[in-house]
């Protein structure tokens, strides 16, 4: 037993019977996460579902050489053959691939928890973090572009979005719409030069091209390219591998979890449509819970004869 | 009376983990990667000096990642050989002209950072997040501000070790027109900083003298010459189309 002397003091009192800190109760903050949505942004397009199809690939064919790429050709005589022209064809393939995430907790856990962190408050979650995949897919499949349009040399300057611009505008075809995904360190790289160019500077304009976003994701439109921001964008060799499209050239397909037969015995969550199953195990035995999420979706590129597309690779430092 | 070498079979030092606590990378993990460089395309090839003798050209690698789901890369069955996961890109790649650097490319401890042990261009650094994958070249940290990775690249080793595959004859010297590019976009850019009348003038004439140096550059740059670099991979494997 503890004697508390008089005047009792609060500073013996919280050592003895009371307690150093209150938790309020039924709350726990997230820690800062990045949550830009590709799919919901228009930057990743959906190309269908392998489910029944006794594949892992969706494979779209594409060709040319008729229509709007073929002129006619001009003839010098009346009575001239005219040559038959061939047709190119050609596929890209989107492969799906398995993605998951697990959570387990002991029977314990779930009995004393006051944090909202059991598992099947965790399972809740589950889409948060395919979504987070799906970007990641995204930016490491937009790496794998070919054409680089910025200057390596150096960081993202005016310049080299003059170039991209350039590049996009004298690719046959271009609709006009593009995107670009940099990491947020490229995008800072780019606002500092605009910076310094001084016809950007009225109030207007500097406020557009210098405001920070709230919005997950976009940034601003600079030389009509939609820039979007993501810390999954690839660094390698000291370089950040953003990238730029017309909206197609990146694309998903999923594994449709609609018709997986009966899982009731693991109480399932499916989303059919992104190709998400999540199940539930309980083990009497060892005392636990469980809660598996696999997702079964996969991001490609389209050829660059179908969507222009640029590297955007410039310095990190 | 020491052990007798011959009993030591593959002995090589112990791996500590889980015995000793080490210090984890506070960053998420990434996937493992090829290194893949396109050919015939804008961008595939780039000027460099750090490192080099005089400015040069040497070949871009990009990294191509090994991730289900990503640019065709497949989840195999478990008795399936995992290389199987890229073997269509892979394929895909080569079809294409792209030259693919294999995982087990040897990179000889000359072409790389002091201190850093000879072996694949692929490393992989302990994260908290799981196994943070990097080149040789690269040194994986969490930036200073921020919650952000980054790295901290050795370009001088880097550069020369790119010279060396155009030296070695791995990576083919690039058409004539793929080096234009490269130049009439340093010009291009030139113009466009020259032309830029609407900042203060001493901007304008730093922005232009930078442009400047770096045509200056471009037009003296050359294709890696044999041996003025670290020797090549004895032991790399080409693989091309």
């Amino acid at each position: 037993m503890a004697v508390l002397n008089s005047p009792l003091l609060a500073a013996d009192a919280e050592s003895s019977i009371g307690r150093s800190f209150q938790y309020l109760p039924g709350l726990i903050r997230q820690q800062l996460a990045e949550r830009f949505d590709v799919a919901a942004g228009g930057l990743i397009l959906s190309v269908g579902d392998v489910a029944g199809s006794g594949s892992d690939t969706i494979r779209t064919r594409r060709a040319t050489g008729y229509g709007w790429s073929k002129a006619m050709a001009s003839l010098a005589s009346e009575t001239q053959a005219i040559a038959a022209s061939p047709v190119t064809v050609g596929v890209d393939d989107i492969t799906i691939g398995r993605q998951g995430l697990a959570f387990s907790e002991s029977f314990q856990h779930a009995i004393q928890d006051d944090a909202m962190l059991k598992v099947d408050d965790l399972a809740g979650y589950m889409v948060d973090s395919y979504l987070a995949t799906l970007r990641s897919l995204l930016c490491s499949t937009g790496a794998t572009f070919a054409t680089n349009s910025a200057d390596p040399a150096a960081t993202l300057d005016v310049n080299d979005w003059i170039a991209l611009r350039a590049d996009f505008e004298e690719t046959a075809g271009f609709d006009g719409r593009a995107v670009a995904v940099l990491h947020p360190v490229q995008v800072a790289h780019l606002r500092s030069s605009i910076r310094s160019e001084t016809a950007l500077q009225y109030p207007e304009s500097f406020e557009l091209y210098q405001r920070m976003q709230a919005e997950a994701g976009f940034r601003f439109t600079f030389l009509g390219i939609d820039i979007y921001a993501s810390q999954d964008v690839s660094l390698s060799g000291g370089d950040y591998y953003g990238f730029a499209y017309q909206p197609g050239a990146i694309a998903y397909a999923v594994g449709s979890t609609a018709q997986m037969g009966d899982l009731s015995d693991a109480n399932p969550i499916l989303v059919p449509e992104w190709g998400i199953v999540v199940t539930r195990k309980t083990d009497g035995q060892s005392a636990t819970k469980r809660v598996d999420a696999n997702a079964f979706v996969g991001v490609g590129k389209l050829d660059p004869s179908l969507f222009a597309q640029f590297l955007v690779r410039s310095n990190a430092t | 009376m020491g052990i007798p070498s011959d009993n030591l079979m593959d002995s090589r030092p112990a791996s500590l983990g889980g015995l000793v606590d080490r210090p984890k990378l506070p960053l998420p993990g990434n996937s493992p990667f090829f290194l893949v460089h396109y050919t015939d395309v804008g961008g595939s090839w780039e000027v460099v000096e750090e490192g080099m003798d005089a400015p040069t050209f040497v070949p871009v690698l990009q990294p191509y990642p090994i991730r289900p789901g990503a640019a065709g890369v497949r989840t195999v069955s478990s008795d399936e050989p995992r290389s199987r996961m890229y073997a269509r890109p892979l394929a895909k790649l080569q079809e294409s002209g792209a030259i693919v650097l294999p995982l087990d490319f040897h990179v000889d401890a000359a072409s790389l950072p002091a201190g850093v042990v000879a072996g694949p261009y692929l490393r992989e650094t302990d994260a908290q997040g799981g196994a943070f994958y990097h080149t040789a070249w690269d040194t994986p940290r969490k930036a200073i501000r921020g919650n952000a990775a980054t790295v901290d690249c050795d370009r001088a080793s880097y550069n020369r070790w790119r010279a060396s595959l155009v030296t070695s004859g791995i990576i083919p010297e690039p058409r004539a027109a793929v080096l234009e590019d490269v130049r009439s976009r340093a010009l291009r850019r030139l113009d466009n900083v020259r032309s830029a009348t609407d900042i203060p003038t001493d901007m304008r004439e730093a922005n232009t003298a930078t442009a400047r140096r770096r045509v200056d550059a471009v037009r003296a740059a050359t294709l890696p010459q044999a041996n003025p670099t670290p020797s090549a991979p004895k032991t790399a494997k080409k693989v091309t189309a």
